[in-house]
């Protein structure tokens, strides 16, 4: 029946496709002369070195660093390129401010907790008649060209402050200049990007990657076969974490086996059940890149396995959940997406008061979940499908001060509280 | 001469469709080619329009032997062809119609108003309303349609158009407003090759007329001996291939099965009564396009009539597909290829699929039930190899089509249409295949056959219904049942 | 048009049945390659992997039969998966949220057909934009908080010690071979598996031999959408929080399974056993390449290569077949 008319179908993808061809060379080419601004490092910012070692330009930048914050840095040319901040020269608007929220995608429980606390702070800073209108929010369905737009249209909305929940690292940086220039505040928040004309908010992937597996290397002995699993190829936060935890291994003599867990439960399972069944050999521990260890100790009792130290990442509900109930000992980390989103917003606040950050990018550490405080953050109604991330005890990842060491000025900031404690345990 | 053929021979794979065409068409003149379904003409016309090109021989155009390229390259020649099926495009607006394909991908060859202005006056030149070119085609009527395609032949620099049966779908006067126009276009040396089935008309414009026979060329006669009478007796030579012979000779056949009552197959047909009785091979004749298929498909219930009933003797009105299977009447679809065939499945399959659900349970069937009445009509038929499951696609054209009759006899049906089952079938088939019909008739089941050929259904069937101008125009039987009567029917002639 | 038979032609024949011989050389391969895999776990960890793979591709295999596709079988997937996990967290019962799910995928499968139908449009054009719905409804429904608990059982369900009753073996193993039987018989004794290939092979012929297209078109669809939910009900028996994109791999790996096993892309011809081939196949070939080490980037650019060498070889078989 529809057999005629799928010839005018094949028709319109070519031609479709075509124009996304040209499309997308358009917007390469756009963006190579958007980066052509800054250069690759021109204008005082370090190459981005995804995956590779540091050259002196990195370690440089590294050194120049205050001490204070310096351990967060570490590895930072992986997944973000350092320099001064794009906003040294801006005058911040006068308030009430318009905050929009421009997500790549929505749709999972992670980034739904980043949308509700931003809602949430928003909401608060709109007691202090800080706040023009209701948060503008839009979801680009990871949909890299839908996000530019997006960002782009938010601009022309009036929007005074953009937070862009993690972004496509590339593609990205034409949009971000539209709302450079027309004076809006652009806070990349949650992963690195190649694009120097925005002020970036993120923690200290390389490092938290290298503390886990630190840890996994204390706790196997140092002998023995450690898997590796991995988060989505290519992805910068991804590859800065196991760029970390590789360079912990290799120099601990163990040897490394990996899988590619894509972040995707289901993947990582599949992924653990095959691997176990092809390998027989003793698994001294597995490291996990993100979202694992839940599907991993599955993996590992359903295929009637020793369970072996598993490390985890974000801290999920569902790993505390499994934590309990197998009683082996792990490590993770406070990750929530509200939390970053609190970071994000503490970094926007100093500017829009009038202070001036000292760069372009601003790492912070995470809170770690350990035997020591396992306790504190295992709350009984997280089950094994949890959906929720345990937050930090302290309710935030770094105190307020933490920033000092990176902004000049001493306009006193708005503030609000992030109560993350708050959150619904799902 | 301006356009000549000599020679010419073309093949489809093993059929030849054009044994040896001699046509010179000379400057200035309207010459007619005429002939009876697979005469050749359409593949004369075919060639001399690019759409083929010749096995052996050439196209010569201004005595220089040409290879016509494509359809363009035919233009570019300045040979235009009007075809029957009004090729038009429903999506493009009256004026794009006329226009489309002069124009590059990007540029127009000239602008908008000038186009506009040349298509609205060749549309008053033959009388129709310039008002139609902003109209999508799907808001024209047929005669509509057919007179867009002239002027879009028109707007064209030609020097032999080719009309294609173009013009039966005219209303006289636009007819009339043509051939004025073309008379008067010709006096420069322009020239016109003209296919009609319509003698009458034909000779008031043609100057010459060449015949073909069964891809021969019979010979060319001028206008004044081309006479309804000439025409038909140098179309009516007896073939060379040797007809099948009658394995008996024409019978009456029993009560009426299948009245049509004032059925009109077209909107402004001449309606007409039509009545099938039980035991009869009743034939379809005529040339294509001129009712034969909405005829049989108007039995099976696959076309609605445009005015009329169709009913059986019981007084069942047939209103649909499904309503004329119920009344027992089985259609076996004219393209195998394409409304017929499972090319992916066996031969069992194939022959069991309108069964199916007749032999199942709840749904479901046993495979040996099946294959009983696979079994059963294979052998009944004749089919070659004799192996259920051999694919479909490694029977030869005959076989295949026995598996097709055999889908629908093993439903049992009152009464079978076969919409020209024989095409592409060789001799013996033809002739088992004959057989194989009256055994079913001398069962009590009725047949309507149409073909192509009239050679075939002079041999098998007992009666037959001559198609012509969208209604049944005359039915043959008994001593009146000859290849010259019903030729002539079919070309609107009287029988002499 | 030509009238002449030709004769078959036995080689590519034969190599399309060596699909069934392709799974026990694989896995021969396997075994030598990796012994480890020759034990209990080793050999249900395949089989539930294979079995949630085979439950998923069972819409496939028909939509493909009929010279369709099914896109939207991932965004069914994550629907059952985060609605089973909601509903149920919720208090709901195990059977009414199934219940729920079922409706749901019937609802999909019915307007996936009912449109590639009734508006002639090409099905990877309406099941692209059917799943896209399902998917955006589950996020408006949910917020993207996919959080919440499953039924304990459905953990043994998909482990490769679980067991039903007194057999070894975990129940999607077990019901991966009931639905195999079940789709194996429709396709070869029931009125509806013939027409699913007449419909295939050539839908003007179909529709004259009364078989009612559309009919046939939704009711693949529907099955379809049930089979997906199947397997994200499975799939929430993988712990680790559920989520609408828990489905995205098994667009492609679906896919890969029809075409591995041999059934024609063009409609018409093939069958589901071909498709439990092409599921062992692929899911040993991914166990052989992750027991040797190689990424995933790498694995399926290997998958996608042993595609278009198997299209190549069906290809020429298809092309023997329409020559005739």
């Amino acid at each position: 029946m529809y057999r005629p008319r799928a010839l005018g179908l094949w028709r319109a993808l070519v031609f479709g496709l075509a124009i996304s061809v040209l499309a997308a060379c358009g917007g390469l080419s756009a963006d190579d002369s958007g980066g052509d601004d800054s250069g690759s490092t021109s204008g005082g910012y370090t190459a981005l070195r995804t995956g590779k070692d540091a050259t002196s330009t990195e370690t440089d930048a590294l050194a120049a660093l205050p001490a204070s914050v310096k351990t967060s840095y570490d590895g930072f040319w992986h997944s973000t390129r350092l320099g001064p901040s794009p906003y040294a020269n801006w005058t911040p608007p006068k308030a009430p401010w318009k905050f929009c929220y421009s997500s790549a995608y929505q749709g999972n429980s992670w980034r739904a907790e980043g949308l509700t606390v931003a809602r949430n702070i928003v909401a608060q800073l709109k007691t202090q008649n800080l706040v023009d209108g209701d948060l503008v929010v839009a979801d680009a369905n990871n949909n890299a060209s839908l996000q530019a737009t997006q960002v782009t249209t938010m601009v022309q909305q009036g929007c005074q402050v953009i937070f862009a929940m993690q972004p496509p690292s590339v593609g990205m940086c034409n949009a971000f200049d539209n709302a450079n220039k027309a004076g809006a505040l652009v806070v990349v928040m949650q992963t690195g990007t190649e694009c120097t004309n925005v002020i970036q908010s993120d923690f200290a992937q390389y490092a938290t990657g290298a503390k886990s597996a630190q840890w996994l290397v204390e706790k196997s002995g140092g002998q023995g076969t450690v898997v590796m699993c991995d988060g989505i190829p290519g992805v910068a936060a991804a590859e800065a974490r196991q760029a970390a935890a590789a360079a912990v291994f290799r120099k601990a003599g163990l040897k490394v086996d990996r899988i590619t867990g894509e972040w995707t439960p289901s993947t990582i399972k599949s992924q653990m059940l095959s691997y176990l069944s092809t390998h027989a050999g003793n698994v001294a521990g597995v490291w996990d890149g993100g979202v694992c260890a839940v599907a991993v100790n599955e993996a590992f009792q359903q295929a009637g396995r020793t369970l072996p130290f598993v490390s985890g990442f974000e801290g999920g509900c569902a790993w505390l959940a499994s934590w309990k109930q197998t009683g082996k000992e792990s490590i993770g980390f406070t990750q929530g997406g509200g939390q970053g989103v609190v970071e994000a917003f503490k970094v926007a606040l100093r500017l829009l008061a009038g202070q001036k950050s000292t760069v372009n990018t601003l790492l912070y550490p995470l809170p770690e979940i350990n035997a020591g405080n396992f306790a504190q953050y295992y709350k009984p109604q997280m089950t094994l499908n949890s959906g929720c991330n345990a937050q930090p005890l302290d309710g935030e990842s770094v105190p307020d001060s933490y920033y000092d060491a990176l902004f000049t000025g001493d306009a006193k900031p708005a503030t609000f509280t992030a109560d993350l404690g708050a959150l619904p345990i799902k | 001469m301006l356009v000549s053929l000599s020679g010419v021979q073309h093949r489809y794979g093993a059929t030849v469709a054009l044994a040896d065409c001699r046509l010179e068409v000379a400057p200035g003149e309207v010459h007619a080619l005429v002939g009876e379904n697979g005469s050749g003409k359409s593949t004369v016309v075919k060639l001399l329009s690019g759409i083929m090109r010749p096995t052996v021989g050439s196209v010569h155009v201004d005595g220089d032997a040409v290879a016509l390229r494509s359809p363009a390259h035919a233009q570019r020649l300045g040979i235009v062809t009007v075809f029957q099926e009004t090729l038009v495009a429903d999506e493009l607006t009256a004026l794009d119609n006329v226009f489309a394909g002069t124009d590059g991908l990007f540029r127009r060859r000239r602008g908008a108003a000038a186009e506009r202005t040349a298509a609205a006056d060749a549309l008053s030149r033959l009388g129709a309303d310039p008002g139609l070119l902003s109209l999508t085609p799907d808001h024209l009527s047929l005669a509509e349609r057919q007179v867009l395609t002239l002027a879009r032949a028109l707007v064209r620099p030609w020097r032999l158009l080719i009309l294609d049966e173009a013009t039966s779908a005219l209303d006289l006067a636009t007819r009339d407003r043509l051939f004025a126009l073309l008379k008067e276009q010709t006096t420069d040396g322009r020239s016109v090759l003209f296919v009609s089935h319509r003698m009458d008309e034909m000779r008031l414009i043609i100057d010459r007329a060449t015949v073909q026979r069964s891809g021969v060329t019979v010979g060319t006669v001028t206008s004044d001996e081309a006479t309804p009478a000439t025409l038909l007796a140098m179309m009516s030579g007896r073939s060379e291939q040797a007809a099948p012979a009658r394995s008996g000779p024409p019978r009456t056949g029993g009560d009426p099965f299948l009245r049509l009552r004032d059925v009109a197959l077209e909107p402004g047909a001449e309606p007409f009564d039509l009545t099938l009785r039980r035991g009869e091979i009743l034939g379809v004749a005529g040339l294509d396009g001129q009712g034969g298929s909405a005829l049989v498909e108007t039995v099976a219930g696959l076309r609605r009539p445009r005015a009329g009933r169709v009913e059986t003797a019981d007084g069942v009105a047939i209103t649909g597909h499904r309503s004329a299977f119920a009344a027992g009447v089985a259609y076996v679809p004219g393209k195998r290829q394409d409304e017929g065939l499972f090319p992916t499945l066996d031969v069992a399959d194939n022959l069991a699929m309108a069964i199916l659900p007749r032999l199942a349970r709840r749904g479901f069937f046993r495979r040996s039930r099946v294959l009983a009445t696979v079994r059963d009509q294979m052998e009944g038929l004749g089919v070659h190899p004799a192996d259920p499951r051999y694919p479909i696609t490694g029977l030869s054209g005959g076989n295949a089509q026995k598996v097709l009759v055999g889908r629908w006899l093993a439903t049992e049906p009152d009464l079978l249409v076969l919409n020209d089952p024989l095409r592409g079938v060789d001799l013996g088939t033809k002739v088992e295949f004959y057989a194989l019909l009256r055994r079913l008739t001398d069962d009590g089941t009725t047949v309507l056959m149409l073909s192509t050929e009239l050679e075939e259904l002079l041999a098998a069937c007992d009666r037959i219904a001559v198609c012509a101008d969208h209604r049944v125009a005359t039915v043959l039987d008994g001593s009146a049942m000859t290849h010259d009567a019903a030729l002539a029917a079919m070309f609107g002639q009287e029988v002499s | 048009m030509s009238t002449i038979a030709a004769p078959r032609i036995a080689l590519p024949q034969l190599l399309v049945r060596l699909v069934y011989v392709a799974p026990v050389a694989l896995f021969v391969v396997l075994v030598a390659v990796l012994p480890e895999v020759l034990s209990r776990t080793g050999v249900m960890s395949l089989l539930v992997l294979a079995a949630l793979l085979g439950i998923a591709a069972v819409g496939q295999t028909w939509a493909i039969l009929i010279g369709g596709i099914d896109l939207s079988i991932p965004a069914t997937i994550g629907m059952a998966n985060v609605l089973l996990t909601t509903l149920y967290s919720q208090g709901w019962g195990f059977p009414a949220a199934l219940a729920t799910i079922a409706a749901v995928a019937v609802a999909t499968g019915v307007v996936n057909g009912a449109l590639a139908s009734s508006l002639g449009l090409h099905p990877l054009v309406v099941t692209l934009g059917v799943g896209s719905v399902v998917t955006g409804a589950v996020l408006v429904a949910t917020g993207g908080n996919t959080g919440g608990s499953v039924p304990a059982a459905l953990t043994g369900a998909v482990s490769p010690v679980g067991t039903v009753g007194p057999l070894p073996v975990p129940f999607a193993v077990l019901a991966w071979v009931a639905v195999a039987a079940l789709v194996l018989w429709v396709e070869r004794r029931a009125v509806f598996g013939r027409h699913l290939y007449a419909v295939g092979a050539n839908t003007r012929a179909a529709r004259l031999a009364f078989v009612r297209p559309a009919r046939v078109q939704i009711t693949v669809y529907v099955v379809s959408a049930l089979c997906a939910a199947a397997t994200g009900v499975l799939l929430a028996g993988s712990s680790g929080g559920a989520s609408v994109g828990i489905g995205s791999t098994y667009l492609f790996s679906t896919i890969t399974a029809v075409v591995v096993g041999g059934t024609s892309l063009l409609g018409g011809a093939g069958s589901y056993a071909r498709t439990i081939a092409g599921v062992l196949v692929t899911t040993e070939f991914t166990t052989l390449l992750i027991g040797v080490g190689i990424g995933a980037t790498m694995q399926q650019v290997l998958l996608g290569l042993a595609i278009l060498v198997l299209i190549t070889v069906y290809g020429r078989d298809r092309h023997v077949a329409q020559r005739l």
